[in-house]
């Protein structure tokens, strides 16, 4: 003999104490009447006690009691380590800068020193200039026409 | 039939969230990430026990629970730092739904590869010769229950998770969906397909007498 169809999900949710004050005692007294209802009522609350977890165990409370702290001890070596992680990241990096800064800076340094202490290189920047030999022939002039303090005495 | 209803009070016994007046997850997070420890620790002592249960119905031992609540604890928290630091001041986690979401994919992974292991035939052998029954009832018992575990995971994954989170976890369907992202209707739907499959698969192997 089968259930009702139209009350088959109304059992499942008085198995699982879901259902409201209107709906609990139109279906009270349905199984009043339905035997057919009733067993499969008694089987979806069978059902659900038997798939329902047993009570915790001693073990599994004495693990539960140790969760918080053990979670936060965890956490803490994580981050002490992750810190350490990135200190040393740090340093590497700040290893690397320096390397950079000492021996490859000074290299490129004489390199464009080396480059322009190059004779062709300072022509050709004096003849690019606006005044390509002002300087000179200024110096020049100021030379030859500045008297010559220790010539004057000695005449 | 439906109609607004308050909370139910009959066989399930609903989980409520933190009163009103306690410090929400979100502002226990934000003060661990200032420095407040006492907060990480508020925070799993708040969940602990809901975390635990769901686990509970994944493991078979009480060290791989607690290992599993805590890599739970652990991912979650990082999970709310990341999005506090990129939301600032004023953001807001839902941190107990993400829990409850790595809490169920942890769970499920790890019944996935225990039941690899069990295929080992030593680790079988070890299994039926360390549990030996000492009276018919134990074995029966403890029959029926491997049953109804075995019965649990083999359910589909919206059922299944619908199910843990309603029998084990005592979740409201409004916080299930929520943990879920579904619909409230739909994890109601879910749940009557779960009750219906498991009675299929265990309803035979039952005890005549009410339980």
């Amino acid at each position: 003999m089968n259930a009702c169809p139209e009350y088959e999900l109304l059992l499942i949710d008085r198995a699982a104490g879901e259902l409201g004050e209107a709906d609990r005692l139109q279906v009270e007294r349905h199984l009043a009447d339905c035997r057919a209802c009733a067993a499969e009522a008694e089987a979806f609350v069978k059902v659900l006690s038997a798939v329902a977890l047993p009570p915790r165990s001693a073990e599994e409370r004495t693990a539960l009691a140790s969760l918080a702290s053990r979670t936060t001890s965890v956490w803490r070596r994580r981050e002490r380590i992750s810190n350490l992680f990135q200190g040393a990241a740090a340093g590497v990096i700040a290893a690397a800068v320096a390397a950079t800064l000492i021996f490859v800076l000074p290299g490129r340094r004489a390199a464009v020193n080396h480059q322009r202490a190059d004779p062709a290189v300072i022509a050709l920047e004096r003849w690019a200039s606006p005044q390509p030999f002002g300087s000179d022939l200024r110096d020049s002039a100021t030379e030859s026409m500045e008297p010559e303090f220790g010539d004057e005495g000695e005449r | 039939m439906a109609e607004s209803r308050p909370p139910p009070t009959g066989r399930l016994r609903l989980v409520h969230r933190a009163p009103a007046d306690e410090p929400g997850d979100t502002e226990l997070c934000r003060a661990f990430m200032a420095g407040d420890e006492a907060a990480f620790g508020e925070l799993i002592r708040r969940h602990q026990e809901l975390v635990f249960d769901i686990v509970r119905r994944y493991t078979t031992h009480a060290d791989d629970a607690r290992d599993l609540s805590q890599r739970a604890f652990l991912k979650a928290f990082q999970a709310a730092r990341r999005a506090l630091r990129r939301l600032g001041g004023s953001g807001h986690v839902p941190f107990r739904a993400w829990l409850l979401r790595i809490v169920i994919n942890l769970g499920k992974n790890h019944a996935r590869q225990e039941r690899r292991w069990q295929r080992a035939p030593v680790e079988a052998l070890d299994k039926a010769t360390a549990g030996l029954p000492t009276a018919l009832e134990t074995l029966e018992g403890s029959e029926r229950e491997r049953l109804a575990r075995a019965a649990v995971l083999k359910l589909p994954k919206g059922q299944r998770e619908v199910l843990t989170l309603r029998i084990d976890a005592e979740l409201a369907f409004a916080e299930i969906a929520e943990v879920l992202g579904i619909s409230e209707n739909n994890a109601k739907v879910h749940f009557h397909h779960a009750v219906k499959r498991l009675k299929l698969l265990i309803g035979q192997s039952l005890p005549e007498e009410p339980l």
